[in-house]
């Protein structure tokens, strides 16, 4: 992490450096300073905007080149962390109330990173923030709480308008909100697509699943965690401080299962009368209590509500002491578990924790799942390190069913495996721990215990594509499809950001000029991604991709990149072509006349300066001429197979041709005496005619 | 059974034709039997020593009556008579060319065979020449695959340089 965090430090000063350099240029060099996002919006580096910015995204002066009085702005996303696809997809272009309008998105060249990145281009809110920074004047005061109804009334209506897309905001903090107008009268939720799902979210405005979680490994959630998030963003603006700020996450988690997240934050802080309703409401720790966006809604039109009344979870009479401390309930045990990983499995094991559970809560079937969950590890795992993993997450799961799945420093919501997929492998981090989790019965197990039943099936599916060791299959598939949109991570054109398959042939265009001839123009990666994003209409050429039979393989690859460009484009690809000449020789094998092979050789040469794929392919590949050569080829094999008989017969058979040799010489010799008599025969008819 | 009956009812056909023939023609066939004694015993020789090639008795037979027609003309338009046929054939000139000209048929049936293998030796050679040939432009054409047997056969092998 403090490598990462170095690589961000150096790339902020290098574009401030640049950003130096370039308000010093003329306004004709300053071109080198612009990224273009789908070729209509300008993205100006020169013209940084620090009040916008995010805790991971910069924000920039942009313009809309086909409206150029249309005031946006771009967050230039970190290339290392998963932006949030399903929401560009669904919102890009649409005015949503409550929220920062989308405009667009998009990848483009960015000169400080050295590389490609995505971009989001949002209108701009004039207003500014509604607050910087973390502490500040409270914004809902308690003179002015009256009103607050009116000013929560756009963020929920922001929170449902996601809701009813079937998306959550996951960014919803004090330092997120906007006014969108400058009179500010007009508040909007800000960008949540820049980072994974609630990735910059400070733990006061997360439930307790959620705070557990890695930042990256929180999920898309519910609604109710939105909600959640309004309920504590609320109390901030309204305290004009975070009053749990000093607390780190161990201590907050563990406070807030002990007392409960409304106790934990608002304390012994005065606030207004009328938010502690509301507050109560949306800060309920049980999803189940807590106020869903009808409630909420009820309350902002005036309905008062019955308060809700926090149901602490089952405790027992005796403690169970672990790590020296006392503990009375399941929650708070497995959060002292979570904490202490390499302690809690020896706890498990002990008859302690059995005792504890059947006699302090009478609980049978925890302690049978318990007992039944020691005998899995023995049976699963042969390493003690493993066994004991495998009991404390499962135990974990068991003890605090809401919570995340863990495995020592790997916590996330199973719905954020694409996040922490993508994080993983964006940021360079081994990811066998997470193939383990998938393929060894974490997930499948947090699923058992939830009795999702379907999602238990989508994970057997994984674990079946996990060991697939073929092209297009295997981890990389499973990582492209469960992390939408993320870019293709072959290091061919990992610094290009394809996060489209349409444009992998032009990164590959590029990337063609500069390497070196003999590397494979398709690995892992590539296979992955095209298979996942351009659907199963090319399973047959990944198919044929994975033959062991070099001509084959090659075919594939070349059958694969040339529908690739027939269906995309771009027209000519001379790089490409150039690079995958090296490699489709094979394929002239498929051919069996050596005369044809011969001429294919001398013209292909012609149709690589011609950098069209499908041409190539078609020229490599005519079925018509490959069908005619095969079956030419099979009747040379029969006629050869058939020459070979008959001199097999004339030279492999010496008696039989000496009998038959001899057999001849007689008929002829007796031929030739019968001809003679015959001849005298009529020599002397005719003499005797002759005489009279 | 019926191929028994049809036999004994060929010789007996055979029988009623020939019998008339010998009561008319007695003098030709006698000196015929006679004349063709060469052929006879030849004919005899293959069959009781099973010989490999039972073509000799019809080489010496061929030319033995060769031999003997010119003298049974004579028999026919001179003296058509036991005593003639018997005259005729201790004639010395008539034995001297009647198994002459079966000497002569043994010696086509010794020299002409071996000839003739010889000749289908070399035709043989030519054509295996000629074979390996067309292998070759095959071979030249679809390269070394094409001497793998198609599926179902045997595998053929490859021609040799010669």
């Amino acid at each position: 992490m403090a490598e990462l965090e170095q690589k961000v430090k150096e790339a902020t000063e290098a574009e401030q450096k640049i950003a130096g350099v370039a308000s010093k240029t003329d306004n004709s060099e300053r071109e080198d300073f612009v990224a273009v996002v789908n070729g209509n919006y300008r993205v100006f580096l020169h013209l940084p905007l620090p009040l916008l910015d995010l805790p991971n995204a910069k924000a920039y002066q942009a313009e809309d080149v086909s409206s150029p009085d249309r005031r946006i702005f771009a967050y230039v996303c970190r290339p290392d962390l998963p932006v949030r696809k399903d929401h560009v997809r669904l919102r890009a272009g649409a005015k949503t109330e409550g929220l920062l309008p989308l405009v667009d998105g998009g990848v483009a060249y960015w000169k400080p990173m050295q590389r490609h990145t995505y971009f989001l281009i949002y209108e701009r809110p004039l207003g500014g923030h509604v607050v910087m920074g973390k502490k500040f004047t409270p914004v809902l005061s308690k003179e002015e709480a009256d009103l607050v109804s009116k000013w929560v009334r756009p963020l929920l209506a922001g929170i449902n308008n996601l809701a009813v897309c079937g998306l959550t905001h996951r960014s919803i903090r004090p330092d997120n909100l906007f006014y969108m107008d400058a009179e500010k009268t007009q508040i909007v939720l800000g960008d949540c697509i820049s980072v994974p799902p609630a990735y910059d979210q400070p733990g006061v405005c997360e439930t307790v699943p959620s705070m557990l979680c890695q930042p990256e490994g929180r999920g898309n959630g519910v609604a109710a965690d939105d909600l959640y998030a309004l309920g504590a963003s609320l109390m901030w603006l309204g305290l004009g401080h975070n009053p749990v700020e000093g607390l780190s996450i161990p201590e907050l988690a563990e406070l807030k299962v002990r007392k409960g997240s409304y106790a934990t934050i608002i304390g012994e802080e005065r606030i207004a009368l009328a938010l502690i309703e509301l507050l109560r409401g949306l800060l309920s720790d049980s999803v189940e209590q807590r106020w869903d966006i009808s409630s909420t809604q009820q309350w902002i039109d005036g309905r008062r509500l019955t308060p809700v009344q926090v149901k602490s979870g089952k405790s027992s009479q005796r403690p169970f002491i672990f790590n020296n401390q006392e503990y009375f309930s399941y929650r708070s045990l497995a959060l002292a578990f979570f904490y202490n990983w390499d302690l809690a499995a020896e706890a498990i094991r002990s008859e302690r924790l059995m005792t504890w559970i059947l006699r302090g809560f009478e609980d049978k079937q925890t302690a049978e799942t318990i007992a039944k969950t020691l005998e899995m590890a023995v049976v699963a795992f042969s390493q003690k390190e493993r066994q004991d993993d495998f009991i404390v997450s499962r135990t974990c799961m068991l003890l605090q069913p809401d919570a995340p799945l863990h495995l020592r420093d790997w916590s996330f919501m199973p719905d954020a495996l694409g996040y922490v997929m993508g994080t993983a492998v964006l940021q360079d981090r081994d990811v066998k721990p997470l193939i383990g989790i998938i393929s060894t019965g974490f997930l499948e197990s947090w699923y058992s215990f939830k009795n999702d039943r379907v999602s238990a099936q989508q994970v057997k599916a994984m674990q079946v594509t996990l060991k697939k060791p073929d092209l297009g299959m295997g981890f990389e598939r499973l990582l492209y499809e469960t992390a939408e949109g993320l870019p293709c991570q072959s290091p061919l054109v990992k610094k290009h950001y394809v996060d489209n398959v349409r444009d992998l042939l032009e990164a590959l265009e590029s990337v063609s000029k500069k390497v070196d001839a003999k590397t494979d123009p398709v690995d892992r990666h590539i296979a992955a991604f095209i298979s996942v994003n351009f659907g199963t209409k090319l399973g047959e050429q990944i198919a044929l991709l994975n033959s062991p039979k070099e001509n084959v393989a090659a075919q594939g690859m070349l059958s694969l990149y040339s529908t690739l460009q027939w269906t995309f484009g771009p027209e000519k690809l001379y790089g490409m072509c150039a690079w995958l000449g090296r490699h489709i020789a094979p394929i002239i094998g498929n051919y069996h006349s050596l005369e044809k092979r011969r001429q294919l050789e001398k013209d292909m040469p012609k149709y690589i300066r011609k950098g069209s794929l499908p041409e190539l392919y078609r020229f490599l590949d005519n079925k018509d001429e490959r069908l005619s050569d095969m079956r030419s080829f099979e009747q040379a094999r029969c006629d050869y197979a058939k020459i070979s008989q008959e001199i097999d017969f004339l030279d492999g058979n010496r008696e039989k041709r000496i009998e038959h040799g001899m057999l001849l010489g007689y008929e002829v010799a007796a031929i030739v005496s019968f001809s003679i008599a015959l001849l005298v025969m009529l020599l002397l008819l005719v003499a005797r005619f002759l005489k009279g | 059974m019926s191929e028994k009956k049809t036999g004994k009812f060929r010789t007996f056909i055979t029988c009623i034709v020939l019998f008339p023939i010998l009561l008319v023609l007695k003098a030709t066939v006698l000196f015929f039997l006679l004349a063709m004694l060469p052929t006879l015993v030849s004919l005899v020789l293959e069959n009781k020593y099973k010989l490999r090639y039972k073509y000799k008795w019809l080489c010496i037979g061929g030319m033995n009556f060769a031999g003997t027609l010119p003298f049974l003309f004579r028999l026919w338009f001179e003296d058509n008579s036991l005593e003639g046929a018997i005259g005729l054939f201790f004639d010395f000139k008539t034995i001297f060319v009647a198994f002459g000209a079966a000497v002569v048929g043994f010696i086509f049936s010794r020299c002409i065979p071996p000839i003739i293998l010889s000749i289908v030796e070399m035709a043989d050679q030519r054509r295996i020449q000629f074979l390996r040939d067309l292998q070759r432009q095959l071979v030249d054409k679809w390269g070394d695959e094409v001497t793998e047997a198609p599926a179902g056969t045997v595998a053929a092998s490859a021609p040799k340089n010669q």
